[in-house]
């Protein structure tokens, strides 16, 4: 590992009366990384957040900041900017004096704290209705407010909680792309908390992927996507989500499915040659865009189509394998089978498999590691 | 926020209220035990049950508690039957309408017990204007005697008390979507049978709220009674203050006093059973 | 719609019962200008005499500054004792807080008759009765709990973000009071400050019991009055004066804050 990392989060732990939040979450930060905390609602996003931010205590663990231990900071001397899911600009202050607040905390005023005020409001492109108050904005321009304000204060950290999720669909794609070019241009550290794993594979340098308080896997977007390290993260990410076919080992060469009937793959996806043990139950990762469907035959697995959705470009086709219900997306150009008895194609490569019970990867295609 | 400055913010005010207005209460059980010295202002710190026996064992002390219980009932009932068409009426209004309406309501709270008394006064005396209006339109010769007798405290009191009950009841009314109304219309429901069937049951936390305002209000009001009684209708609270600041027997006018929290508790207790019984039929 | 009978009838109550409501204070006003001695209606004549009376007399205008003077310190007393302990209360959330809002509210539904009995028989005792210091204790312990329950329910209203937003720009927990919460809070401090003022200017159950020779409020002063010689018609004078001045703090709050609807 190279030298210590700009933020470094250790064993932080949180509890609500008897139930854990975070049972103890490790996350190390570069400078200069864009990073997403992504995960279910309820996880614990939040929670990690505003503990990272101060306003909230942890009953455990350490936060270093760029050298410095800053577990005991209260808020208001950690210099961490944040940006508020519903922005809570301050109602009783122009757009202006929002953006300005910071600055007089910290004592700059005059000609300095105007510049940088400009400067703020310049780097998210805001130049109309400073003088009015944040109701009298749309929620875009609230948001760009909330953004402005907490750059203003040129934070060594920039939190954002679901800074998104307020938008309209349209909005929301360009502004994540926005939000990218902002921590490019201003050189900042961010971490954006998120449940929209779109935003958060097309923004972030590295996602963490949370569920119940812990971080399951925290990966570069591309490793998420081709190496999930467990179910959760595999059922979790992609849309739709990769489907989960369980099955168990028979002998080296076949599968059985669920309903008892046996599958001999091709030899590649067979349990011999991804290098399970001979018995034990599976979870197979097999993501909907690589499966195709045909005629029935011996290798594929056998399926009946249950539904089609047309969704535009291409179409979800809605299979039984073995009395479980999986998803295939398939071009919109692509035919059809004529029958409804067919046979699911899995790409022929080392299929991502997981234990039954752990959910833990079972064997890795590829081996990442799990710290930046 | 640290438990600390927590507890520090709230004490001055919890203190304070807890010494000027808890603590005399707890006081006032022991005072209503003790007795005066006779021929003296001085107290007699043993414990006895003189008070209420003189209280109880005296039929114009009786006369007068049994006038103020029968004087707040009416008192009570009257508001109520002003009060639900107003506070209907008000929930039913817009936004800016609404706010005036109620700032008319709370008037009469807010200017206290006396200056309203004093314009009743004016309105119901021999002189005043029911008599003049009435005597001019020929309607009558001599002057209706309202003051001094049960009727005219009982006007005084429902005037000064209506905002208790009207403000409970508009918060009550004001949860009641109008959907409700509506849905059961739509049903078949005549208008009659909407209001018995689905308004009342859900208004009646409001009615015992407001009513158990006003009761408790009536039963220990004493400005009002006094200058529209003219000395004539004695009510509970009367008497107390007259043993308190004019005979300065405090021991005897602390057992009055006793007997007015002890009703009220009785009255309170029965309308949270009430309004229980009420929520559970609904 | 269509005006029904029965719209109709119920407007009429409506009508009716607010001038049953309003009718004592508008005679109070209407009195003031009637020449005579003693009231009368229809009145024989009209005129100011009774108010420039009013204003000739040291011995009500003394009644009056007192009332002020009293009305005004327990104001600023209660409702900064109440903002505290609403804004511990409301974002400290400790376990005791149903207790203290129980202690706090109380005296808005235990009868100030039987408290004022109590608390004249102690402050007899320890010596204050008919004092300032007591006056201004009893009129801060009747206006808190109004104040209190405006301040509890402006404090839970303000979205604590706000805060936390603050305190995240690197404001102090001293700056983020005075910088946002407070701001936030003006309405309800205005509101609170306008009904105390107000209650404690026209109180007469708690004062007439401890109020001393010395220290006599205008409502005490006219009640004790009442009681012996009837009524002054200065005292009526004085009081549409005071009606007046009520009507134009309940308006201008009402207009400004919403009053009715944080009572
Ligand atoms: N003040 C609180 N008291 C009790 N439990 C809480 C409190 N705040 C959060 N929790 C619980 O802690 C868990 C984590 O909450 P948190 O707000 O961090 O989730 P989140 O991942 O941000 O969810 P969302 O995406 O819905 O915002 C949740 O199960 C929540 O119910
Ligand atoms: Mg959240």
């Amino acid at each position: 590992m190279a030298a210590t990392p700009y933020l470094s989060v250790h064993a932080i732990q949180k509890h609500y009366g008897p139930v854990a939040a975070l049972p103890g979450v490790d996350l190390d930060v570069e400078r200069g990384a864009f990073v997403a905390l992504l995960g279910p609602s309820g996880c614990g996003k939040s929670t990690l957040l505003r503990i990272l931010a101060g306003l909230l205590d942890a009953e455990g663990g350490a936060i270093r900041l760029d050298g410095q231990d800053i577990t005991g900071l209260p808020a208001w001397r950690r210099d961490i900017g944040l940006v508020f899911q519903n922005y809570a600009l301050f109602p009783h202050m122009s757009v202006r004096e929002n953006v300005r607040f910071g600055l007089d905390m910290r004592r700059i005023t005059g000609a300095e704290a105007e510049a940088r005020v400009d400067e703020a409001l310049a780097l998210v492109g805001l130049d109309k209705h400073l003088s009015r108050r944040p109701s009298e904005l749309s929620g875009g321009q609230q948001q760009r407010v909330a953004i402005a304000r907490a750059v203003a204060i040129r934070p060594r950290l920039l939190l954002l909680d679901e800074p998104l999720s307020n938008l309209d669909a349209v909005l929301r794609t360009k502004v994540r792309l926005e939000l990218r070019e902002l921590h490019d241009r201003a050189g900042l550290t961010t971490i954006m908390v998120t449940h929209d794993q779109a935003e958060a594979l097309s923004t972030a340098d590295r996602v963490a992927v949370m569920q119940a308080g812990r971080i399951l896997q925290y990966d570069t977007p591309q490793a998420l996507y081709g190496a999930p390290a467990t179910a959760f993260v595999a059922g979790f990410i992609g849309s739709p989500a990769a489907n989960l076919l369980p099955l168990s080992a028979a002998g080296p060469d076949a599968w059985l499915l669920a309903d008892g009937s046996r599958w001999t793959p091709p030899a590649t996806l067979a349990p011999g040659s991804a290098g399970v043990a001979d018995r034990g139950d599976y979870l197979m990762a097999l993501r909907p865009e690589l499966l195709s469907l045909g005629e029935r035959s011996p290798d594929g697995l056998p399926a009946t189509i249950k539904a089609v959705e047309f969704m535009g470009g291409d179409r979800l086709v809605h299979v039984d394998v073995a009395g479980c219900a999986l998803t295939a997306r398939l071009s919109a150009v692509d035919r059809l089978p004529d029958s409804r008895e067919v046979s699911l194609r899995v790409p022929e490569q080392l299929p991502l498999l997981f234990e039954a019970g752990s959910g833990a990867a079972a064997r890795r295609s590829r081996v990442t590691n799990n710290k930046i | 926020m640290k438990p600390l400055n927590t507890f520090l913010l709230i004490a001055p005010a919890a203190l304070l209220m807890l010494g000027v207005f808890l603590v005399p209460f707890l006081l006032l059980a022991v005072l209503s035990l003790w007795t005066l010295k006779p021929g003296t202002l001085s107290l007699d710190t043993s414990l006895t049950l003189a008070n209420y026996a003189r209280l109880f064992g005296d039929t114009y002390y009786l006369g007068s508690l049994w006038t103020t219980l029968w004087m707040s009932a009416v008192t009570t009932l009257a508001c109520l039957i002003l009060g639900l068409p107003l506070a209907q009426w008000i929930v039913r209004r817009a936004g800016r309408a609404r706010g005036l309406l109620i700032g008319l309501v709370i008037i009469p709270m807010v200017c206290g017990a006396l200056l309203p008394t004093l314009g009743l006064v004016n309105l119901l005396g021999p002189l005043g204007v029911v008599n003049g209006a009435l005597k001019s339109f020929g309607l009558i010769t001599s002057s209706l005697p309202l003051l001094g007798r049960p009727i005219g405290v009982i006007v005084g009191l429902v005037q000064a008390f209506l905002p208790l009950m009207v403000l409970p009841l508009i918060t009550s009314v004001e949860r009641i979507p109008l959907d409700y109304e509506q849905a059961a219309m739509s049903l078949g429901a005549r208008r009659v049978t909407v209001w018995r069937r689905v308004l009342l049951p859900l208004m009646l936390p409001g009615i015992a709220a407001g009513g158990l305002l006003v009761f408790c209000a009536s039963l220990t009001a004493f400005v009002t009674p006094q200058i529209l009684g003219q000395g004539k209708v004695v009510t509970f609270a009367s008497l107390a203050f007259q043993q308190a600041s004019r005979v300065l027997d405090w021991p005897f006018a602390s057992a009055l006093a006793m007997v007015m929290l002890a009703l009220l508790l009785v009255v309170a207790g029965l309308g949270a059973a009430v309004a229980r019984f009420a929520r559970r039929q609904a | 719609m269509k005006a029904r009978p029965a719209d109709l009838a119920w407007l009429i109550t409506v009508i009716l019962v607010l001038a049953f409501l309003l009718a004592p204070i508008a005679v109070l006003v209407f009195s003031a200008f009637d020449a005579g001695n003693i009231f009368r209606f229809p009145p024989r004549a009209y005129s100011l005499r009774w108010f420039e009376a009013a204003f000739a007399s040291a011995e009500y205008r003394r009644s009056l500054w007192v009332s002020t003077v009293l009305a005004f310190v327990s104001t600023i007393a209660a409702v900064t004792l109440a903002s505290l302990a609403a804004y511990g209360l409301v974002r400290g959330r400790p376990v005791y807080r149903r207790a203290v809002e129980v202690l706090l509210l109380a005296p808005l539904t235990l009868p100030l008759v039987v408290w004022a009995i109590a608390l004249l028989s102690i402050y007899a005792s320890i010596g204050i009765n008919g004092t300032p210091l007591g006056l201004i204790l009893a009129h801060i312990t009747i206006t808190l709990p109004l104040a209190a329950r405006i301040m509890i329910a402006t404090i839970s209203q303000i979205d604590p973000t706000y805060e936390e937003a603050a305190e995240s720009l690197g404001a102090t927990p001293a700056r983020v009071f005075l910088r946002v919460t407070l701001p936030l809070a003006m309405p309800g401090i205005f509101a609170s400050s306008a009904i105390a003022f107000l209650v404690s200017f026209n109180d007469v159950v708690v004062s007439t019991f401890i109020a001393g020779a010395s220290w006599l409020t205008f409502p005490v002063r006219v009640f004790s009055q009442l009681r012996s010689e009837g009524i002054d018609p200065t005292t009526i004078a004085i009081g549409a004066m005071i009606v007046f001045a009520t009507l134009l703090v309940v308006a201008i709050g009402e207009r400004l804050l919403k009053l009715s609807r944080r009572l």
